[in-house]
Formats: C-alpha cells, sequence, structure tokens
C-alpha cells in the first residue's frame, strides 16, 4: 500500500481543528446572553445573523452550535468508519462463514429496529448527554456502510488481482489492509459523510426525550428545528443556520472527494 | 465448500426462511430488553397527572405491567405465538389492525421515494454517460444532503403552498388523496438515497467502464446507449441494487420525519407517541412490522442477486 | 459475458421487485371526491385526534372534537356561565352532599346502527348512571375529578364493589349524585368535556370501534368518518334545541407543523386556526397589543380576510418547587425575582394575561389577590439571603419538557434569575418523564402548565394544595395546616361571594409559601375568516361551532 501523501493531512488537521475554532469564536460573542428588549431583530450591522426570541445573538450561537455539532458529529462518523471497515472487512472475507452470519445477524438487527430508539433505550441506562449519544450513535451507525464494505470485499475478493495476491502467499490480514479495505472505503466513506446533515438532526429527536444538550446549549440541529416554527416571520432563524450546515457539509463532502480521489480509486484492473 | 452453491434453491430458500425467523426472533426479544427500559409507565400516562398513586397502582395490575420482565416476556410470546399483536395498553386498539393501515401509507411514501432515487441515479448516470457535458448534473444531486430531511421537508411544503396555493397539502388519512401529492414528501426522502445511490453509480461505471472486456465491447462499435444497457449496467446492477435495498431503511426513517411534517397518518407518526407513552404491545408490533418487511426483502434481494449474478453464490463459497 | 444472456428476464423480476411500491401505493387509494362542500367549516387542529372516547381522551385537539358530538348534565356557555343541557334542572341537599338531576324528556342519542330499529332512542336517567360510571371506573383519565368526591369511587376502582354506591337512579329521568363531603361546587365539576354522555350499546362495542370509528352522543354535530389526521362530522338533524349556526359539515383536520398551517389558512383551505405563541408575531399587528376584551388585531394584510379573538381559558403556567427540597425563602425569592412582564411579552407575546396566583382571574367572579407582577428584587434578595442556599456553591435543577414552550420558558428564567445570583441547570426531558420525576419528588423546579377541568376556585384550590393531595397532584408536595383547614372549611361554604373571598385569602398564603412561582394564564387565541359570525370558545377550550354562521355561499374550503 502506498504512504498517503502528506498533503492529505492538511485538510484532515483542519477538520479536527475547526470544531474548537468555531465553538471559541463563538464565546467571544457571548451564545447565552439573554436580552428580551432585542428580541427578534433581524440580520443587520450588529447582529449579522439576527437575534432569536430572547434577544440572544444568532451568530454567536450558530458559530458556537456548528462547532460542538461538527465535534460530536465527526467522532461519531470516525467511529463507524472504523468499526463498518473492520467489522464488514471481516465479515465480507470471511463471506458465508460464521463469523459472517453473527456480523450480518447484527447488522440486520441494527437494520430493522429505527435508529434512534435504539439511541434512546441505550443512553437512558447509561448517563444522557450530547457526547456520550453521539459515540452511541457511532456505535451504531456502523451497519449501513459495513454492508457496502462487506459487498465491496465480497466483489473483489474474486477478482484476478486478489487471487494472484492468494497465489503468492499473502495472509488474508495482508490481502484485507492493502487492497481490499483501502477499495471498500470510497463508498463507506460516502454513505458516512452524505449522512452528516442527517447525523446533526438526530439531535433534534434525542432533545425530545432530553438526550440532547441542554437548554440553553445551542446546537445546529435544534436552532434548524425551532427556527423553522418561526419561518415566515423570522426567516433568518432557520435560514442562517441551515446555511451554516449546508457549508459546513459541502465542504466536508468536497474535502471527502478529494482526498479520495486518486488516492483510493485506481482499480485493480484484471 | 460447494455444497452452498450446489445445493438445489429449495433448500437454500428454506434455510433463509430459518435465518429469518431467527432474525425475526432475536429482533422481538431485543426491542423487547431494550424499550421495556424506557422512562415512563403506562398506567401513570393513561391516568394522567392528577390521578391518585393508588390508582395508578391498581391499573398497573391490572395491566399486568407490575409483573417481573420475564414473565411479561413470556406472556408476549405465547400470544405471539398465536398470531396475536395484542393491544394498545394505553387505549385497547387492536396492534394489528392499527398497523396494517399504517404501515401501507409508510410503505407507499418510503416506496415510492426508493423508486425516485433509483430513477433519478439512473437517470442522471445515463445522461451523464451519454452527454459528459451534463456532469455538472451529478454534482447538483449533491445538493439534496446539505440538510436534514426535517428541515428540507418543511421548506418544499411551504414553496409548495407558494407555488400552487390552490392544492390542499394534506389530508393524506383521508380517501380523496390526490395521488400527486405523495410526491411531494416522497421526492424530499428521496434526497439521500438518490445522492448516495447517483455517486455509487457512477463510481462504479467508470471503474466498469475502464475493465478491459468494456473496452473491447465499446470496440466493436456498439452504440453507447446499447454499450450503457447491455454492458455497463449489467456488470455494476448488484452492487448499485444492493445500495438501494440498503438505502430503503433510511428513507424509511426519512419518511418518519416527514410523516410528522405532513401529517400523515403513517407509523412514524404513530411511533414518537407510542414510545413516550411506553405503549409496549403497540411498539413491539411496529418494530415486528417494520422488520418482517425489511428482512423479507433482504431474503428476497438476496435470492434475486444469486441469480442475477451467479457468481456470487460461488464467491460465498470461497 | 453469461449475465446478459438471460438479461430481459431478470430485468422483468427487477421491475416486479419494484412494482412492490405501485400495489402499496395503490392501496393508500385514491377515491372518490366528497359530495359538495356546501357549508363546510375546516377547524385546525394542531396535533392528532387520537380518540373520541370521554375517557381516554388527553388532550384538547380530541376534546374539542368531543365536545361537539356529546353533551354532559351541564356545561359552560360563551361567557363561561353554567348552562344546563341533558339536566333540565337539579337541586341539592341542605349540606350540598346530595345532588339531584332531572334529565331532560325528548333528547335522543344520534341515530346509528348499534340501536338497531329504531336507529336510535331517548337519553334516560340509567344512561347517565352507565356513563359517570364508566366515567369514575378505574382506567378512566377523568376519574380524579370525582374520585375524592362522589361516594363509593375508591371501593369501585378497587374492584371492592359492582358499581358506584354513590349514582342511584331514583326514577326513568331522575338520578341522584351522593358526595363524600359536602361540595357546594359539584356542578362546577362536571363541565368540561369529559362528563358527557353515551350510551351502552356504543361502548359495548369494543375499543377498536367506541371511539375510533364510531363516537354516538345527543350533541349538535355527529361522527361521519375519523382517522387520526382528519375528523369529519355533519350537522345532527335532530338535535333538541333551536340551532343559530348554519354549519351543516364541520371537519377537523391535523395539520402538526404550525407553519404550514398558516400557509393552509392564508391559502383559503382553513375556517378557523389556533394561534400557538410561535404564530403571534406572524399574524397579530405588533403596535397593537391585544386588548383585554378579546380582540387582537391582526396585521394590515390579514386583517381583511381574518379576525382573530382571544378567549380566557382555565389554565395556570407556573415553575414549580418542591418543597421538601427547597425552603421557603429560597422559593420566596425566586417567585419575587421573577420579571412575569417579561416572561409573558417574550414567551406567550400577548397570548396570555399576567397571573400571580393560580386560579384563573373571572372565574365565577374570583379575583386574583394580586392584580400585578409581585416582582421586588430587594425582597427578593433578602429573602435569598434568609435561605440555607449558598449562590456561590449551590445550583437548582429545573426540569422543562417539550409542551407549552417550556424550554423557552426556561432559559428566559435561567436567565432572569442569574441575575439575581442563582444559578440555574435546565434539563430537558419528555413531558411524561418530567410528571413520573415530580410525583416521585425526584426534582427542585419544574416548568408545568395545569389545564383546569373545575370551574370554580375551590376544587382547583382543594386539588393541588391540600396535603392529603401529595404526591399527585400536589406535586410541590406542600403541607401547610393552616391551608388544610381553611380549605376543608371552604367546602361547606355555599355563598358565592364569601367562598371567594375566603380562596382569595387561601391564595394569598400560598403565594406567600410560594410552592410554585405562578406566571401567567394563557388565552385561547383563533383566527377566523372575517365573514363568520358568533365563533365563542367557553373557559374549557371547547369551541361552540354550532352557533357558527358562515358567510353566504361558502364555507371554510373553496
Amino acid at each position: 500500500m502506498r504512504r498517503p501523501d502528506p498533503r492529505l493531512w492538511l485538510p484532515v488537521a483542519l477538520f479536527a481543528a475547526a470544531p474548537f475554532a468555531l465553538m471559541a469564536a463563538g464565546e467571544a460573542r457571548d451564545p447565552f446572553l439573554v436580552d428580551t428588549a432585542r428580541a427578534y431583530l433581524a440580520p443587520g450591522p450588529d447582529q449579522p445573523f439576527g437575534t432569536d426570541a430572547l434577544g440572544r445573538d444568532l451568530l454567536a450561537r450558530t458559530l458556537y452550535a456548528a462547532g460542538l455539532s461538527l465535534k460530536v458529529v465527526a467522532q461519531s462518523v470516525v467511529l463507524s468508519l472504523v468499526l463498518a471497515l473492520l467489522l464488514g472487512g471481516a465479515a465480507g472475507y470471511a463471506a458465508g462463514r460464521p463469523l459472517d452470519r453473527v456480523i450480518g445477524w447484527t447488522i440486520s438487527l441494527l437494520y430493522t429496529v429505527p435508529f434512534i430508539f435504539v439511541v434512546v433505550a441505550i443512553l437512558t441506562v447509561l448517563q444522557p448527554g450530547l457526547e456520550r449519544a453521539y459515540v452511541v450513535i457511532g456505535c451504531i451507525g456502523w451497519a449501513a456502510p459495513a454492508r457496502l464494505v462487506r459487498a465491496t470485499v465480497i466483489e473483489l475478493r474474486g477478482t484476478r488481482y486478489v487471487l494472484a495476491q492468494r497465489a503468492f502467499g499473502f495472509s488474508p490480514t495482508q490481502i484485507l489492509t492493502t487492497t481490499l479495505l483501502p477499495r471498500s472505503l470510497l463508498p463507506a466513506v460516502l454513505s458516512l459523510a452524505y449522512f452528516v446533515p442527517e447525523l446533526i438532526g438526530i439531535e433534534v429527536g434525542l432533545s425530545f426525550f432530553g438526550l440532547g444538550a441542554p437548554p440553553p446549549t445551542p446546537t445546529l440541529g435544534r436552532l434548524i428545528y425551532d427556527g423553522l416554527s418561526e419561518f415566515q416571520t423570522a426567516w433568518w432563524l432557520s435560514l442562517t443556520p441551515a446555511g451554516v450546515l449546508l457549508a459546513m457539509t459541502a465542504s466536508v463532502l468536497a474535502c471527502t472527494h478529494l482526498m479520495l480521489r486518486g488516492h483510493v480509486a485506481p482499480a485493480p484492473t484484471p | 465448500m460447494i455444497d452452498r452453491a450446489g445445493r438445489p434453491a429449495a433448500a437454500r430458500a428454506v434455510k433463509r426462511l430459518v435465518e429469518a425467523a431467527g432474525l425475526l426472533l432475536g429482533v422481538v426479544a431485543v426491542s423487547f430488553l431494550l424499550f421495556s427500559v424506557l422512562p415512563g409507565d403506562p398506567a401513570r400516562t393513561i391516568l394522567g397527572p392528577n390521578a391518585s398513586v393508588e390508582a395508578v397502582e391498581n391499573l398497573r395490575r391490572t395491566l399486568g405491567t407490575d409483573r417481573p420482565l420475564p414473565e411479561q416476556f413470556a406472556t408476549y410470546l405465547g400470544r405471539l405465538a398465536r398470531l396475536d399483536l395484542g393491544r394498545s395498553i394505553i387505549d385497547g386498539r387492536s396492534v394489528g389492525a392499527e398497523l396494517t393501515g399504517r404501515f401501507r401509507v409508510s410503505a407507499t411514501l418510503g416506496l415510492l421515494a426508493g423508486l425516485m432515487a433509483a430513477g433519478v441515479s439512473y437517470a442522471i448516470n445515463l445522461g451523464v454517460f451519454l452527454w459528459p457535458r451534463l456532469t455538472p448534473l451529478y454534482h447538483l444531486t449533491r445538493l439534496g444532503v446539505v440538510t436534514p430531511t426535517y428541515c428540507s421537508g418543511v421548506l418544499a411544503a411551504l414553496l409548495f403552498g407558494v407555488l400552487f396555493p390552490l392544492v390542499p397539502l394534506g389530508g393524506y388519512g383521508s380517501a380523496d388523496t390526490a395521488w400527486a401529492l405523495w410526491l411531494l414528501p416522497a421526492a424530499v426522502a428521496a434526497l439521500y438515497p438518490a445522492a448516495l445511490m447517483t455517486g455509487v453509480l457512477r463510481q462504479r461505471i467508470r471503474e466498469a467502464a475502464a475493465s478491459s472486456f468494456v473496452r473491447a465491447a465499446a470496440a466493436t462499435g456498439a452504440g453507447p446507449m446499447r454499450l450503457f444497457h447491455a454492458t455497463l449496467l449489467p456488470v455494476v446492477a448488484v452492487s448499485w441494487l444492493s445500495v438501494w435495498v440498503n438505502q430503503l431503511s433510511l428513507i424509511f426513517v426519512a419518511a418518519f420525519v416527514l410523516e410528522v411534517i405532513f401529517t400523515i397518518p403513517g407509523v412514524g407518526l404513530l411511533l414518537i407517541r407510542t414510545v413516550q407513552d411506553k405503549d409496549l404491545p403497540m411498539l413491539q408490533g411496529i418494530i415486528l412490522v417494520n422488520a418482517s418487511f425489511f428482512i423479507g426483502l433482504s431474503s428476497l434481494s438476496e435470492t434475486l442477486f444469486d441469480w442475477l449474478d451467479p457468481r456470487r453464490s460461488v464467491d460465498a463459497s470461497a | 459475458m453469461s449475465t446478459t444472456s438471460r438479461g430481459p428476464l431478470r430485468w422483468a423480476l427487477v421491475l416486479l421487485l419494484a412494482t412492490a411500491g405501485g400495489w402499496a401505493a395503490g392501496c393508500g387509494g385514491s377515491g372518490p371526491e366528497p359530495a359538495g362542500a356546501a357549508r363546510e367549516l375546516v377547524v385546525a387542529a394542531d396535533n392528532d385526534v387520537t380518540t373520541l372516547d370521554p375517557i381516554r381522551s388527553q388532550e384538547p385537539y380530541s376534546l374539542r372534537v368531543i365536545g361537539q358530538i356529546f353533551e354532559g348534565l351541564v356545561t359552560l356557555d360563551a361567557d363561561n356561565g353554567l348552562e344546563a343541557v341533558l339536566a333540565e334542572s337539579w337541586s341539592h341537599s341542605e349540606t350540598y352532599d346530595t345532588w339531584t338531576f332531572q334529565i331532560r324528556r325528548g333528547v335522543h342519542f344520534h341515530e346509528d346502527d348499534v340501536f338497531g330499529e329504531p336507529r336510535t332512542r331517548e337519553v334516560t336517567a340509567d344512561d347517565v348512571a352507565f356513563s359517570f360510571e364508566r366515567l369514575v371506573s378505574p382506567d378512566s383519565y377523568p376519574a380524579f375529578v370525582l374520585a375524592d368526591t362522589l361516594a363509593g369511587v375508591a371501593e369501585f376502582q378497587a374492584g371492592d364493589a359492582p358499581g358506584v354506591a354513590g349514582i342511584t337512579v331514583t326514577g326513568p329521568h331522575t338520578v341522584e349524585f351522593r358526595l363524600q363531603q359536602p361540595d357546594p361546587t359539584f356542578l362546577h365539576r362536571i363541565t368540561s368535556p369529559w362528563f358527557t354522555v353515551f350510551p351502552r350499546e356504543a361502548v359495548e362495542q369494543g375499543p377498536d370501534v367506541f371511539g375510533r370509528t364510531k363516537a354516538v352522543g345527543t350533541g349538535p354535530f355527529r361522527l361521519v368518518s375519523r382517522s387520526d389526521t382528519e375528523v369529519v362530522l355533519k350537522r345532527n338533524a335532530g338535535y333538541w334545541r333551536p340551532v343559530d349556526g348554519d354549519v351543516e359539515r364541520l371537519v377537523f383536520r391535523v395539520i402538526r407543523n404550525e407553519q404550514l398551517r398558516l400557509s393552509e389558512l392564508r391559502n383559503g383551505r382553513l375556517g378557523i386556526m389556533s394561534l400557538p405563541p410561535a404564530l403571534m408575531p406572524a399574524m397579530t399587528d405588533p403596535d397593537r397589543p391585544a386588548r383585554n376584551d378579546g380582540a387582537v388585531a391582526l396585521r394590515p394584510e390579514l386583517a381583511e380576510e381574518f379576525e382573530a379573538l382571544a378567549f380566557p381559558t382555565f389554565n395556570s403556567h407556573f415553575v414549580g418547587f418542591n418543597c421538601e427540597r427547597l425552603d421557603v425563602h429560597l422559593r420566596r425569592a425566586i417567585s419575587l425575582g421573577i420579571d412575569r412582564h417579561e416572561v409573558v411579552s417574550a414567551i406567550t407575546r400577548g397570548g396570555a394575561t399576567l397571573a400571580a396566583s393560580t386560579v384563573p382571574s373571572g372565574l365565577l367572579g374570583y379575583q386574583p389577590p394580586y392584580p400585578d407582577d409581585v416582582h421586588d428584587l430587594e425582597r427578593a434578595r433578602e429573602e435569598l439571603r434568609q435561605s440555607a442556599f449558598d449562590p456561590d456553591n449551590d445550583r437548582i435543577q429545573l426540569l422543562v419538557h417539550e409542551q407549552d414552550n417550556a424550554d423557552l420558558l426556561g432559559q428566559l428564567l435561567q436567565a432572569q434569575l442569574a441575575r439575581l445570583g442563582i444559578e440555574v441547570d435546565i434539563q430537558q426531558l419528555d413531558y411524561n418523564t418530567v410528571v413520573d420525576r415530580m410525583i416521585r419528588g425526584d426534582t427542585e423546579a419544574f416548568v408545568l402548565a395545569l389545564e383546569y377541568v373545575f370551574s370554580a376556585p375551590e376544587p382547583i384550590l382543594h386539588n393541588i394544595f391540600h396535603s392529603s393531595k401529595i404526591p399527585v397532584p400536589n406535586f410541590w408536595h406542600y403541607a401547610n395546616p393552616a391551608v388544610d383547614s381553611a380549605l376543608d372549611d371552604l367546602r361547606a361554604v355555599g355563598d358565592r361571594e364569601t367562598a371567594n373571598r375566603l380562596a382569595q385569602d387561601v391564595e394569598r398564603q400560598i403565594v406567600d409559601d410560594a410552592p410554585a412561582a405562578f406566571l401567567y394564564q394563557s388565552r385561547h387565541v383563533v383566527v377566523f375568516r372575517g365573514d363568520f359570525d358568533g365563533v365563542a370558545y367557553n373557559g374549557h377550550g371547547t369551541p361552540l361551532l354550532w352557533r357558527v354562521r358562515l358567510a353566504e355561499g361558502d364555507g371554510g374550503r373553496e
């Protein structure tokens, strides 16, 4: 396997730093300062994103929320990705054997019980909290990408390239790590990256059960959701955080594509 | 090793059925355990915040929710074995009857969205293949995944109200629902899977197009239309369709969210209330119907894929 | 390539899989358009109409429909005065512990198959007895209203008695209620749409039918069809009293998303909708706040087509405390430290009136002890100093939930109390869990709203502040012997003015003991098409739709 291009670490480092930078920027403007005399101000010079029902600065809240949501979602996505590659790869390589059966069974189980209620139930037993919630989500969210990984591994295993590797005496672990998993990375990463907005939105569902971030901590999902109920009077309450989410997701997707392009794409042509 | 592929189709089907039944039993057990830890007390929910402690205890006894968990589970399994989904703890309505209608509504929405997603991913890839100038279209589909479902749902609905002020947006429960009304929530539910499937299909097609036999087929002078349908699509069909089957579960989750926004009387609308009320029989019923649907779908698709791509069954035994 | 040889057949199968969608869609089904929508009124419901069975109804949306189909012995009219409905007259013993009702003759249930031929029958005293017995049965939601009042309910609920000893049918049209204790306000316990009369034949159809596909009462409208998202009623041709209104077909349409509801109203497909606080700024004129006589000024662009009214309803919004966990000085400090004017303007945006005590103003002529805010930072700081609460180290945990804007209210209170030096941590839970924890005493403070079923001050106060009601519905675990005995004494006072004065004294004491900081009483604000006449809601939030006159020609739907 080729060493990753060092330049690829730049966006990774940026993404790792972004949550903290965003949260700090938000805190600098005080996202919690209530001033009802300034309620429902439309975007203007003093409040670029407007203010909410309690007169809080929406720019501050959005920045803080974006950082917080990005942080917890990134943790959860990385966790899911690692689990998906490990378990999906193992299942694919051992297709048809008991290991595959067990993993496949677990995937199906996670698939058929609505996701959010598994999270709700687990969090009720553990201590609730935003960070913990997203760890639990990460521990469940591997099911969908794992299926993709498994399918890719099965497909590739039959190629002459892999058969040749096997003939040369490569061990299964070697074949998995050097050939099969890198090639399964793309669909797995894509399916998770595309899921980022939905993952941010899940927090709304959790907050109904009291399992999300306690008020007044803003999360991006909650800001958009609450803002939508006042869309026709105060459009900025939903559209500005939604715009930030859009920009955030778009850059995550762009970076994913950039990082994966040319790096894992060349097909081991037969 | 050869036995799996060599075994007669009927035996394999039976095996799949047994596996599916095992999985279903697992789902029932796991979800029972999961939901029994949810906070809340159905007896308190029925009687409300004003009822006395004694009244609630009385009712708990009548309902049997004061029983030990294994005993409740055994009772539930016993009823299930007689194909009885039971009755709602909260208001006594039959779970089976309630779910039949609601699941049909959710399935309509979910499958419609699924079809739309598949159609979009096919059409865009065909378009880009035939006319590479359309490539920006492919990037456009990604826009569908930049906001959560509830956000795109509400915005789409409001836009619809502005664009078509004369078309009622709602009344999904009644008999006179216009067919076209389903298209809007279905399209919103299809955004995410359409983006993903378009991406996966495009990736697969590019890989396949680079392979020797496709280049050979192209060299024979087959037109791009024929090349796409007769040579490329069959190669990538299985992985494309398995993504589709995979996505259906997520589509259904999105459909549940949209049911809440558009007030469509499907399972999603019922689900939240059921969890908050801790209405276990209803909740288990929803899980069971949902699980049966997806397990059935996946067995069916596995069988279908084996047949579409005979390599798979041989491979699987290697 | 071997895959291409059997291609067409395989693809046919793929299509087959795909058409499963078509099947399901077909079953979702489109039917014929409903017959002419003449004189149709469409009322928006904010949430699912879960049931039409009075004993199962837990939310206002189904109660509003139930109030159209069913009638009780007495109810409240548009001015919240007592109105005789199925009871033609009544009398009580001198000690107010026996109440005898004469049932109105000639009132018939809605025509329905459950009666066999001739498809309806007259309402008798037996029906009243049957209904009330069912209303206090062990799994009835409204049973708490009579559980501590009507004789024999406890035995009946525990399964020790086959019936309720306190209900006696003394003649074909006479029924007698015997009470555990005197209660001059008994009539005001049974004015809500819960305490209505339904026939045994319909109930015996079982829980899948009664309240779901069937609801047979005596009200001005009868059920045509019901789903969780739409209920269709039509005028009851055999209604027992003359009707001013002209609504022939009445539709309750559930639209859960408030923004979509507003867009449907503007597009002319709704006749009446309620305004939640989130929509107040969208609809009302910011320069002209709601007046006390109920008129609400709409934005100019809406005022041409629509009209808005605010109706007082019986409720109380507050932040409650657990008296065993927070000392009285701290509770007082919080109550005095809250700026209620800011709460009312920021949270309800004109949809409420400030109320520093709990009993709704105007209830049977009752006037609250404090007409304005009790906000006093000076005294609040003094109380805080006397409290065991240490502002430097201690924090209060406040529970909020998803209903009644509780989370927003919690955040405003957090900011207000921070100014006083009290740090508050908010925990958001679902409503049922909050109630559960309040009852278990596992909370320090909680945001809550109570809708009052009782339309008189005494039962309200007794129900939530008497120490015998700990832990439910005396959630605050509040016990004051002086208040207890005053409440006990109140049960024998028949004179309205005396009772109101004594109730006022009790409330003054309660505000001083501060088991809760009472904040406001929300009003039911409704918007309707300007050409409608006679739109009114009573204090239970029940719309009196049989009085509504639509404009010439059309109804709510075009």
